[in-house]
């Protein structure tokens, strides 16, 4: 039963990304032939996909951490000094988590730390995410950052993440840096996600 | 200092033949320079300049080790086509000439002159192609004409002879040694082919043809690509007959190219195979089984498309302006529908089998063994693999789909136009299905692996079988009229 919701919170996680790797691929390439777009609307829906992406990440790892410390409560039990016996539902399992403050899986290292506090060592995935993805995961969220708040700050970090990652001295807008080489960063980026929750998938196998 | 003149000098005067159809003697280098190889009234020639392989390393060595003295003894010489020719003194000028032999040799002799030029003012062992060609536009701004020629000269051939310098010292030295003027004037011997006199009495050959046959044959020993040969030959009577529906299309927003890497601005352009290839897959021109041998060839379509030029009965001159039709039809398909997607189904392969590999269940294919993860990460090597299982020609795809949707090419009366008989907007579910399958079967057939070549596999009846079912289910789910148009103009050519 466990095995089963973890893999189908995977799977439907990876069946979404790659629905939004399509669809930018599409897009990208003009395909289909009628919904042809322009350079400016490809940059501006390549931007908000890259929202969207953040988004479905962030509601994947919550599902995969409660489902991890419910399955073996022993640690998060330990955490918040709860001495009670019997197993405690899902739901409060969520609600001890996340109620007490806001807890963002942004940065893989952050994701990894909550995972370690409230998870058992043979109940933690997140160690099965491969250094290329903990980069590229954490440049997206850098241009996330940028795009949801457009502050100085946020600018800032992203020009940080384009030079070191990408050499990029100049300051590109994310959409334009997604779309450059028919996409091919947007597809490259994107899709270590996919690639994480495989990964990830295959710690339990 | 460097003209294009249209004018041979022979300073120690010349041979003619009584009927002036042959003159020959010796000229200088500088005469040689811009000669006009192709495209002209007096023919062209198949032949691009093709670098510094074998026998053009040689001709640049024994150029270099004497160019004074000893070289012209060393060359073969020059043979030209002209036609419009006024002799004046030892002065032969003229209005359209074809070098048909020795045009590596003046390519290797220009961009000798050229590279004496650059180094005038400029470091040789800097030289890149966009300095070169930054250099070319800036020295021969005001020249029109020389311009338009150097054109011809791709700057990567100029590093590479500016390499072969550097790499050489002996013939470096040389090359230091001598001045351009004394470099300009060193002598080549070259034979003169009068076109007009040579085609005096002989039925149905002019100028062009005549002048084409010259160089066509100058190259048989040369290893000239078929390509350039059909190309050349034919051209006219392609833009005539069998281009004209696409000339008259698309105009000058793709030019078409009859010779490989004939034009060499960066405008759109598409080579003769591109457009004579899918007209195979239609079966217009041959039996069943014949379609699928024919994919991908080179030499056998030209073959075909020769025979069909030659054939002058009426039904084989309907079926031409069939062909005529269908192909701008069929490169619309081809840039519209199936460039693109070929490339959105190749992303989403990748990443379907860099999943497949990092859960390890690639082991039953070719690529078990050559699959390593280092820390939840294929390897760069695994990378290369995975890429190329997934990367296609587009030339192996293509013949497949055209195949299968052949039966559906109709033709409007009315408006004079080709078409697909399938509603607009469900024709996009059409050519997503089709080449889905047809790709997938592809990279299917590179996993499990081939006893031959890819090639040899892509032209079996079982990879046309491709997409089969799909297109069956399609055609019953969006209801298509099947069309019997390339049956109707069906001219079979035999082997």
């Amino acid at each position: 039963m466990i095995r089963s919701n973890i893999e189908r919170n995977h799977l439907e996680f990876e069946k979404k990304i790659e629905e939004i790797l399509n669809y930018a691929s599409n897009l990208v390439h003009g395909i289909p032939l009628y919904r042809r777009v322009q350079t400016s609307e490809k940059t501006l829906l390549l931007e908000s996909l890259i929202l969207r992406t953040c988004a479905l990440g962030e509601s994947f790892l919550e599902n995969e951490l409660v489902i991890c410390a419910y399955s073996d409560q022993s640690k998060i039990k330990g955490v918040m000094n709860i001495l009670q016996r019997g197993k405690l539902p899902k739901d409060l399992i969520r609600a001890l988590i996340f109620s007490d403050r806001y807890r963002d899986l942004h940065d893989i290292q952050r994701i990894k730390s909550v995972f370690k506090r409230f998870t058992s060592d043979s109940f933690n995935p997140t160690s099965k995410i491969s250094s290329t993805q903990t980069t590229k995961i954490t440049f997206i969220y850098s241009m996330r950052n940028y795009l949801s708040h457009y502050s100085i700050f946020s600018r800032r970090a992203l020009q940080e993440r384009l030079i070191k990652n990408y050499q990029v001295i100049k300051f590109i807008e994310p959409g334009k840096f997604l779309l450059s080489n028919n996409g091919e960063r947007f597809n490259d980026l994107i899709s270590h996600f996919k690639f994480a929750s495989i990964n990830m998938r295959n710690y339990w196998r | 200092m460097l003209k294009k003149e249209n004018r041979i000098s022979f300073e120690d005067g010349f041979y003619s033949s009584a009927n002036l159809q042959t003159i020959m003697g010796e000229t200088y280098f500088k005469d040689i320079l811009f000669l006009d190889y192709r495209d002209s009234e007096a023919g062209s020639n198949p032949r691009e300049y093709t670098g510094l392989k074998k026998a053009n390393n040689e001709i640049i060595r024994s150029l270099l080790k004497d160019p004074i003295q000893m070289f012209r003894f060393l060359h073969s010489g020059m043979i030209v086509s002209l036609t419009g020719l006024r002799i004046t003194g030892n002065v032969i000028e003229f209005e359209s000439c074809c070098l048909t032999n020795g045009n590596q040799t003046r390519f290797i002799i220009l961009i000798l002159v050229l590279l004496k030029l650059y180094a005038e003012k400029n470091d040789l062992t800097q030289l890149t192609p966009t300095l070169f060609n930054q250099f070319v536009k800036d020295e021969f701004k005001d020249d029109v004409e020389v311009s338009e020629f150097l054109k011809f000269v791709k700057p990567s051939k100029a590093k590479e002879i500016a390499k072969f310098l550097i790499s050489n010292r002996k013939y470096l030295d040389n090359f230091n040694a001598i001045s351009l003027n004394k470099f300009l004037h060193c002598k080549i011997r070259i034979q003169i082919n009068v076109i007009e006199n040579v085609i005096e009495g002989v039925d149905d050959l002019d100028e062009y043809s005549a002048g084409t046959l010259i160089a066509k044959a100058n190259n048989e020993t040369q290893n000239v690509k078929e390509d350039d040969i059909f190309g050349s030959t034919y051209k006219m009577d392609l833009e005539q007959s069998i281009f004209s529906d696409f000339i008259g299309n698309y105009g000058n927003e793709v030019k078409i190219e009859y010779r490989m890497g004939e034009i060499v601005t960066r405008e759109p352009k598409v080579h003769i195979l591109t457009l004579l290839r899918p007209i195979i897959s239609t079966g217009i021109l041959t039996r069943e089984n014949e379609i699928f041998a024919y994919s991908n060839q080179r030499a056998p379509v030209y073959t075909l498309f020769q025979k069909l030029l030659r054939t002058k009965n009426g039904k084989a001159q309907s079926t031409i302006k069939a062909i005529s039709k269908l192909v701008p039809f069929l490169y619309q398909i081809r840039e519209d529908h199936v460039v693109n997607r070929l490339k959105v189904l190749r992303s989403a392969k990748d990443r379907e089998l860099k999943a497949k590999a990092l859960s390890n269940e690639l082991s039953h294919t070719t690529l078990s063994g050559k699959l390593k993860i280092v820390s939840g990460e294929p390897t760069e090597d695994s990378l290369k693999a995975l890429r190329k299982v997934t990367s296609y020609n587009i030339e192996h795809i293509l013949p497949v789909f055209i195949y299968r949707i052949r039966s559906i090419i109709d033709y409007d009366e009315q408006h004079q136009k080709i078409f697909l008989n399938v509603e607009t907007g469900k024709d996009e579910t059409l050519f997503q299905s089709l080449l889905e399958a047809i790709y997938t079967n592809y990279v299917e057939i590179k996993l499990k692996g081939v006893t031959g070549s890819i090639t040899d596999e892509i032209r079996s009846k079982d990879f046309f079988g491709s997409g089969e079912e799909a297109f069956i289910v399609l055609k019953n789910l969006l209801k298509f009229n099947q069309s019997d148009y390339i049956e109707k103009n069906r001219y079979i050519i035999s082997k």
